[in-house]
């Protein structure tokens, strides 16, 4: 089955190879992968298939060995990390197992945070931060600081940190991990949530309670892709 | 006991497994901690160090005032007040002198001092040898005897105990050694080696004009100072009373020998001390720092011992041992640091501080190291102990969990303790600056007379051989003779005393004026040779200099310097104005007046940091008879050079020994030398006060980078998520600096405080610098500022380049 719409995401034999002095390690092979525009994509595999690798790289945090990634229709693979920062920052929000908010910083300003690398003006800026955590239902935290909310309430305020700048794609890297199933669920509702607004998101799980929350997953086992339901994808 | 033993075993294994922290942690406390304490040894052997005397807090040295002067006693003023006081057990008269001692070797100028009989007891000082001064040797033609200084048998007599009762020869003089005195006896008011007794002859005893003693008094039992000052008060009333034209408004104080003699040194010792000790505060905190991250990093192990049941006490005897065992290696290595600290400081610091030679690692100062040891371990352990002795074992236990990144930016006493050593830091360099400007500026100073390529050196004659004024100028006439004629020697001169040498003072009175004390003029006296001023380089500048023609028998004139033209002549040409001085007509009352023939540009006589004060010059072939009394029939020897000074010295020794074989040429050096030497004192602590305060720079330089970059390290998961969220290189470094800047902010508006409160101390060691002087002020924050930018700027581009992958492993 071929795609009609151009990918928002297309990875064409994309490989990651990390090298030690003694050791080449293959995170990610020939992976090719396309993701359109308002997909909601699970993403599993066992420990160390290289799912956070290929997180990393639609995410612009790291660059593939080889292939090609093309972002938007914009090639971005070999972009320098001085580029890949200012497109991140403009088109990918990220929502990390650790939550990973700033303890030094308000709600407002962990919010706030990337909106200012995009060199937004301030009331812009302030406008989006109170729309993000309306969204989340977090508008009364907005003063408090990480260590005075819950985990469930800290991984909402990195949710609206990830989608305050209206970014192209959504990552979640294992977003329940660190949370009790009361909490896990919550967040779960808000991604569904935003997924129905029109959000492209890529998540990371084991928990097979929540792989089936996406529309697609993808399986991973040793740096390659397998087949996964729902989608016809090529192997290398 | 037991219990002691094991925490420091413990902390001993714990310390060797970071063999480079302890390294540097020791290293710096020794360096800090054996400058303290060398500091210190000079402190205390010149201040605080017991005088060599039975309680000296009982012996007063005084004076006679005027009300804007200070002075010496007359030998008529001393016996009358000696004779009504009840004050003082012993009311001692004193003045140096200096000798020529002839012998075997060659003949030595001694310093010495002729006391009164009671002097040694005064003091409360025995002979070693021999006896001391009976009260019948104080009568004239009684008084040839001599007691000897320890230093001087030594050097002179090769401590030969049969000395004692050997006839010597001062100034051709026979005199008799009763005894030697004891080599604790280190310290003398007049450097003097040597003492003979004072011999005042009736006519002496009812003389009260002029002025030269120095008297010591011993108060009385059960006497306190206040009514010993009370009753000099009433004395010097009766004084001004009694004798009206010499003692008109004199009056006499009382002041503590003890402070007379160090006094003026305790200002810039304690400027050093308080320096030195900033550098080893801002150690501590440094190394309290460095402490603070070594127990943060071992918070788990922490939390263990806790766990399995120490309680807070024993954490914190722990967390104690290790920093004193720190701090007591730092101790040890100290002394060796202290030992080599206290042999420079006595090799090269200035002469004229006195004791600096006895400045020695002595029980005082071994106890002030051991003392500043014990509390520097407590000072920079005490704060990282409480710290770990007071962490919650379960927060330790949960650590590298959820809610946000641990931000290093939170840690406020390691900031507070980075804050503080910026501030002791700008107090040091501004400080350092001060006193270098200081420096600068002295060395600006023109000091009215060129000292490059003159030597000079001090001939005395002995009044028994040279006892008229005639056979006193006729031998000078010789002596310039026989030094003018010396190969080299571009233009000879003798002075009764040159520059930065004490002169004499004598009242002048302008003529117009009425001629009593109040109307006088305190100015020094110079008797000099025609070509001093060609010399010496003294521009003259209204007038003429004297000539051979201004002899005995012709008009007498005299040369006056700008300032006492400006006091005695304001607004007018003094070029043929008359003054009286220094002596009068046969009838004892007539005064004789001198024409001012000449004047010449002041010379910073005293020392460049002194302003010049009035001045005039008489040709020594007028010099009145008394002067040769006044001045010990001693003159400086002042010959300038064609080629090198210093060459001259011994061809001048020679040419002064061709007019009498008995006569030393002592005191020779160089000139510029001398002005050097003047200056001593000020360029030492200068000097120091600069290494210091370079010191303070660079541990504080140490201390914000050591924060930062702990800082950093702490925060390297939240750079790594602020670079996933779109930070580029600039927005860390930015970040990171601006902790860095903030720090340094706060710190130097804490120093620059400090340093206007303390630098208002140091106002008496400036010369013609405000100690709120701006640009000093400014150079050291933008020092420090640019220091602590730069100390920040390290550890924030390493920040700058971390992995943005690691905000995405949740380790």
């Amino acid at each position: 089955m071929s795609l009609a719409i151009d990918p928002l995401i297309r990875l064409n034999g994309l490989s990651k190879i990390f090298h030690t002095a003694e050791v080449e390690t293959h995170a990610l092979s020939s992976i090719d992968l396309e993701i359109r525009a308002g997909e909601y994509v699970s993403v599993c595999g066992p420990s160390g298939c290289g799912k956070t690798t290929l997180l990393s790289i639609l995410g612009l945090l790291d660059s593939p060995s080889e292939g090609s990634y093309v972002l938007a229709g914009e090639p971005v693979a070999t972009l320098s990390p001085v580029q890949r920062a200012r497109v991140r920052s403009r088109a990918v929000g990220f929502i990390f197992q650790a939550f990973n908010l700033i303890g030094d910083l308000t709600v407002f300003k962990n919010i706030e945070l990337p909106l200012i690398y995009r060199g937004m003006a301030q009331a812009e800026r302030k406008a989006l931060v109170h729309e993000a955590l309306e969204r989340v239902g977090l508008l009364h935290r907005i003063h408090h600081y990480p260590a005075q909310l819950s985990g469930g309430q800290q991984q909402r305020v990195a949710v609206a940190r990830a989608t305050a700048g209206r970014p192209l794609v959504l990552l979640a890297d294992e977003p329940t991990g660190n949370l009790d199933s009361r909490n896990g669920a919550e967040v779960m509702e808000l991604l569904d949530e935003l997924h129905a607004g029109g959000a492209t998101i890529v998540m990371v799980t084991h928990d097979p309670r929540y792989l089936a929350r996406a529309r697609r997953s993808i399986y991973l086992f040793d740096g390659r892709l397998v087949a996964a339901n729902q989608v016809h994808l090529e192997v290398a | 006991m037991d219990a002691l033993l094991q925490n420091i075993r413990f902390a001993v294994r714990s310390l060797r497994k970071s063999p480079a922290l302890a390294a540097s942690v020791v290293l710096t406390l020794a360096l800090c901690i054996g400058a303290t304490a060398a500091i210190f040894s000079v402190v205390y052997a010149v201040l605080f160090r017991p005088l060599p005397y039975a309680d000296p807090a009982g012996i007063h040295l005084l004076w006679t005032t005027l009300p804007d002067m200070r002075g010496s006693f007359s030998v008529g003023n001393w016996a009358d007040v000696e004779r009504q006081q009840r004050s003082f057990r012993y009311f001692v008269p004193a003045h140096s002198q200096s000798f020529n001692l002839a012998g075997a070797d060659t003949p030595e100028n001694v310093d010495a001092a002729r006391v009164g009989a009671d002097y040694f007891a005064l003091l409360g000082v025995t002979p070693a040898l021999g006896r001391d001064f009976l009260a019948e040797e104080e009568a004239p033609g009684r008084g040839n005897v001599v007691l000897l200084g320890d230093g001087l048998w030594r050097r002179r007599f090769a401590a030969d105990p049969s000395v004692v009762g050997r006839e010597i020869r001062l100034d051709g003089q026979p005199h008799t050694v009763i005894g030697v005195m004891p080599a604790s006896l280190d310290y003398n008011l007049f450097d003097e080696e040597l003492w003979v007794p004072t011999a005042f002859t009736p006519v002496q005893l009812a003389e009260h004009d002029e002025h030269f003693l120095v008297v010591l008094g011993r108060r009385a039992p059960g006497v306190s100072v206040s009514q010993a000052e009370e009753e000099m008060r009433t004395l010097g009333r009766w004084l001004a009373t009694t004798y009206p034209e010499d003692n008109r408004d004199r009056s006499i104080v009382v002041a503590s020998l003890v402070e007379e003699l160090v006094g003026d040194y305790r200002t810039r010792l304690y400027v050093l001390l308080g320096a030195v000790g900033f550098v080893l505060l801002i150690a501590c905190a440094n190394i309290a720092n460095l402490l603070l991250a070594r127990g943060a990093a071992r918070s788990r192990e922490t939390a263990i011992r806790a766990a399995i049941g120490a309680g807070r006490g024993h954490l914190l005897r722990e967390a104690l041992a290790e920093s004193l065992v720190l701090a007591a290696a730092g101790g040890v290595l100290g002394l060796l640091v202290a030992y080599w600290g206290v042999v420079a400081l006595a090799a090269f610091g200035p002469e004229d501080v006195p004791r600096l030679a006895q400045a020695r690692l002595d029980g005082p100062v071994l106890a002030f190291a051991l003392g500043l040891t014990l509390l520097s371990g407590l000072v920079f352990g005490l704060a990282p102990a409480l710290r770990t002795a007071g962490r919650m074992p379960h927060e330790a236990l949960k650590e590298g969990g959820r809610s946000g990144s641990r931000s290093g930016n939170r840690d406020r006493l390691r900031n507070v303790l980075v804050v503080a050593e910026i501030a002791l830091a700008l107090i040091l360099l501004t400080g350092a600056g001060l006193l270098i400007r200081s420096a600068v500026a002295l060395g600006g100073v023109d000091p009215g007379f060129d000292p490059r390529g003159v030597v000079a050196g001090r001939v005395s004659l002995p009044a028994v051989t040279y006892e008229t004024a005639d056979q006193v100028t006729a031998a000078f006439s010789r002596v310039h003779e026989h030094l003018a004629a010396v190969p080299g020697v571009a233009s000879a001169s003798l002075v009764s005393a040159a520059p930065l040498e004490d002169g004499n003072s004598n009242g002048l009175v302008p003529e117009g004026r009425s001629l009593d004390i109040r109307s006088s003029i305190d100015s020094d006296m110079r008797l000099i040779t025609p070509d001093y001023f060609a010399t010496m380089r003294i521009p003259l500048l209204r007038g003429r200099g004297f000539t051979p023609g201004d002899r005995a028998g012709a008009p007498r004139v005299m040369v006056i310097n700008e300032a006492l033209a400006r006091e005695a002549f304001p607004e007018q040409d003094p070029i043929g104005k008359r003054i009286a001085c220094c002596e009068s007509a046969p009838d004892g009352v007539t005064p004789l007046w001198k024409e001012v023939v000449g004047v010449v540009g002041d010379v910073r006589a005293r020392g460049l940091d002194e302003e010049p004060t009035p001045e005039f010059y008489l040709p020594m072939l007028q010099a009145p008879a008394a002067a040769w009394n006044w001045t010990d029939r001693t003159m400086t020897v002042a010959v300038r050079s064609a080629s090198d000074p210093v060459s001259l010295i011994g061809p001048l020794r020679r040419a002064v020994a061709e007019v009498d074989p008995g006569l030393p040429l002592y005191n020779v050096g160089a000139m510029q030398g001398r002005l050097i030497d003047s200056m001593a004192q000020s360029r030492f602590s200068t000097m120091l006060l600069t290494v210091f305060g370079a010191l303070a720079l660079v541990l504080a330089a140490i201390g914000v980078y050591g924060v930062i970059s702990y800082g950093v390290a702490q925060r390297t998961q939240e750079i790594g998520i602020r670079v996933a969220l779109g930070a580029q290189r600039g927005d860390v470094l930015a970040m990171v600096v601006r902790h860095g800047a903030r720090l340094a902010a706060i710190g130097l508006a804490v120093g620059l405080t400090g340093a206007l409160l303390l630098s208002r101390l140091m106002e008496t060691l400036l010369f013609r610098v405000s100690p709120t002087d701006p640009p000093t002020f400014a150079t050291g924050v933008v020092v420090l500022s640019a220091v602590a930018v730069l100390a920040a700027a390290l550890p924030a581009r390493r920040a700058a380049r971390t992995d943005p992958m690691v905000a995405l492993r949740n380790e």
